[in-house]
Order: structure tokens, then C-alpha cells, then sequence
């Protein structure tokens, strides 16, 4: 099925383009879980040391795939509210929701990661600078948009009023991104996302790549079965007023 | 793509919140770029030691090579350059432990004030660029 085919059977019918994607369910998630086991293995055991850091640098192999992941699936909720404002597709809201239940954990757990990294390295585990901050509002925007999708019982104001802030969080995605080459920050600048040689040697480099890649699938594979367990929760619990949920 | 009058008048006024959106934090963080920096420079400060008399502010700065010398076991002094062998530099004081990554030769961030031409840092913080190697 091409790209834009199975779009369109996303949006015309949700349910039965997850049925299908859902039945390699299992096998992607094991997929998921071996691609990161061997990452991990490659950078946390078998990856050299690095020179100034030492050993505490490998936490790169979970927090760059989570950090990479916080802004891509903002990037995807967003594109959904926009579909959402303009044309109040049922799945494009279904699809949001799903991305801010994930990104707000996935975030989180950057924010978590990096603390854990800055304490060792920096000698602080917080410290406000742009790069910090901006993946703070991040989070802010993911819990607010899950705040107010669920709202109220009225669906189609929550629906519509989480897209709005969806769309405003998107101006947010390339300060996150850019913070580390516009301003002067602690964060050090971008290792793989930029236009440039990767700044580590290849045996650094590929357990990365794999890490991505693994937790990449993983958060795919977690976004379709929220999808789909949104979608059936909707269709069990009839709406209130009367009327079929948006 | 076919819209209707609804659809239309919904995108267009997306995009003209969206820009205005766009505009307005711009300006914003435009306006606050001296509170978004990190740190000062020791160039900044050398140039104009007054933005940090008064209150405290942040240096990142390279830590000059062979300058770092112990006064006393919790004391340490060194030079911060603005890069290797530049002009601009200052002296630094520092009493307290040191972060793992603080290093001749590598990057740092000192908060404190300036007093009589030496900069007192209360907190030291280490600095490290995006750079692994390994050997």
C-alpha cells in the first residue's frame, strides 16, 4: 500500500487501518525490543569510553533516541491538529491524543535522562538555560494539550480547543531544536542532527543509530495500540448528549 | 483540493493566528536574548565590567591552561579566557568543590560577582562540547 493510499485509509476508516497495521503487532514489538537490546548491548558494553566524559556518557544511547522522539511526535501531533482545526477529522484527533499520551512520558523522561546525565558532568541537575527550558515547555504543551482534550464532556470543544493548542505548541519545535546554536547554553550543540559529520567515531555512532531506530518502532508500535484502544473506548462509551463522539 | 466555506475560513484564519503567533514570539524572545544567554563572555565583561558589580552574573569561559593554582584545599584560582591565549581574560576565584569535568583547558560556567577586577564565583559549573572521542 503506498504512503498516500494508507492515509487516506487511516482517515476514511480508522478502525480498519489499525486492524491491519495491528496484526504485525507482536512482531514489531519484538522487533522493537531486539533492535534496542542490541543497541544498547553495542553502546553500553562494547562502545570505546569516552575521553572526557568516561563511562557516564553512555547514557546518550537512551537519552538522544528520547529526546529526538519528544520533538518528532510533537511534529506529528501538531500536523494532526492542524487537520483537526480545519477539517475536524475524527482520526487526525484520535491520533493526537495518542501522541500526547506517549510524548508527555517520552519528555518526561528526557528531562529525567538529561538530569541524570548534567549531575555527573556539569555538577548541577537542573540548570535554566534555553535548551532546558524550551524542552520544559514541550512538556507543558503535551500536558496541556491532554489536559484539555479531556476537559469537559463536551468532545467537540475539547476536540477543538487541544488542536488550537497543538498548532500554538508547534512554534515551540524549532526553539527546542535551534535553542543550542541561537543562544548561549550549557546543553552542548546537536551530535547527529545537523548538517554536518556526526561528532563521534563510528563505533560510538552506530549503536546510537540502532538505539534510535529501535525506540523509533517501539513509540510507532505504542502510538497505534493507544490509537486503537482510544478509538474502542469511543465506540463502547457512548458519547454524552445523545450524540456520537465528534 | 476542494474546501468548503467553513474549511476555508477556518485555515485562513489558522495561518493568520499562526503568524501572528510566530511574530509575537519572535519578538519576544528577541527582546529577551540577554535573559535567555547563559553566561557573559569575558569579553563582555571585560568591555563592560559593570554588568557585573552590582549583582551576580554568569561567565563561560575556557579555563586558560597551567593557570589553575590551589590556594588553599577548598580555594582555587585560575585565568578564564574568552578562547585559547586571547587577550580577554579574567581572574577567577573559586571556594568550594569543583565539578568531575572541570579541567584546564576546557570550558567552563562561574556564577558570581566582580570585585576589585576579580571575578568571586559562588557556584562552578563544567561546560563539555558535543564531541566524543574515544583513543
Amino acid at each position: 500500500m503506498s504512503a498516500q493510499a494508507s492515509l487516506l485509509h487511516f482517515v476514511v476508516s480508522p478502525q480498519s487501518f489499525l486492524s491491519t497495521v495491528l496484526r504485525y503487532e507482536y512482531r514489531l514489538t519484538i522487533l522493537a525490543y531486539t533492535i534496542i537490546s542490541c543497541a544498547l548491548y553495542y553502546g553500553l558494553f562494547k562502545a570505546p569510553v569516552d575521553t572526557t566524559q568516561g563511562e557516564v556518557y553512555r547514557i546518550i544511547y537512551i537519552h538522544v533516541p528520547l529526546a529526538l522522539l519528544s520533538l518528532l511526535i510533537y511534529c506529528l501531533l501538531g500536523a494532526c491538529s492542524i487537520l483537526t482545526c480545519v477539517w475536524s477529522l475524527k482520526s487526525s484527533d484520535i491520533c493526537a491524543t495518542a501522541c500526547s499520551v506517549l510524548g508527555s512520558m517520552i519528555t518526561l523522561l528526557t528531562l529525567i535522562t538529561g538530569s541524570i546525565w548534567a549531575k555527573p558532568t556539569w555538577g548541577t541537575w537542573w540548570f535554566w538555560d534555553a535548551r532546558l527550558t524550551s524542552e520544559c515547555v514541550l512538556l507543558c504543551m503535551y500536558v496541556s494539550f491532554l489536559c484539555m482534550r479531556f476537559a469537559s464532556t463536551n468532545q467537540k470543544a475539547c476536540m477543538f480547543n487541544s488542536a488550537v493548542i497543538g498548532c500554538v505548541g508547534l512554534i515551540n519545535i524549532p526553539i527546542v531544536h535551534y535553542s543550542v546554536n541561537w543562544w548561549y547554553t550549557l546543553h552542548q550543540g546537536s551530535s547527529i542532527l545537523h548538517f554536518a559529520k556526526p561528532t563521534m567515531p563510528a563505533d560510538m555512532l552506530y549503536p546510537l543509530l540502532g538505539s534510535i531506530l529501535g525506540f523509533s518502532i517501539l513509540s510507532a508500535v505504542l502510538l497505534l495500540q493507544t490509537m486503537q484502544r482510544i478509538y474502542t473506548t469511543r465506540q463502547t462509551i457512548p458519547a454524552p448528549h445523545g450524540k456520537s463522539a465528534a | 483540493m476542494n474546501l468548503t466555506p467553513t474549511q476555508h475560513k477556518r485555515l485562513f484564519l489558522l495561518l493568520r493566528i499562526s503568524i501572528i503567533c510566530i511574530l509575537a514570539v519572535a519578538f519576544f524572545l528577541l527582546a529577551f536574548e540577554e535573559g535567555i544567554q547563559a553566561y557573559l563572555t569575558p569579553k563582555q565583561l571585560t568591555d563592560n565590567p559593570n554588568l557585573c558589580q552590582k549583582s551576580s552574573c554568569r561567565l563561560g569561559a575556557l579555563v586558560k591552561l597551567g593557570s589553575l593554582e590551589l590556594l588553599h584545599p577548598t580555594r582555587v584560582r585560575f585565568i578564564a579566557e574568552e578562547a585559547e591565549n586571547s587577550k580577554q581574560s579574567l581572574i577567577v576565584e573559586y571556594q568550594g568543590v569543583l565539578p568531575n569535568l572541570f579541567k584546564p583547558g576546557k570550558y567552563m560556567l562561574a556564577e558570581g560577582k566582580i570585585e576589585q577586577g576579580v571575578f568571586k564565583a559562588q557556584r562552578i559549573l563544567a561546560k563539555h562540547d558535543e564531541y566524543y572521542r574515544s583513543n
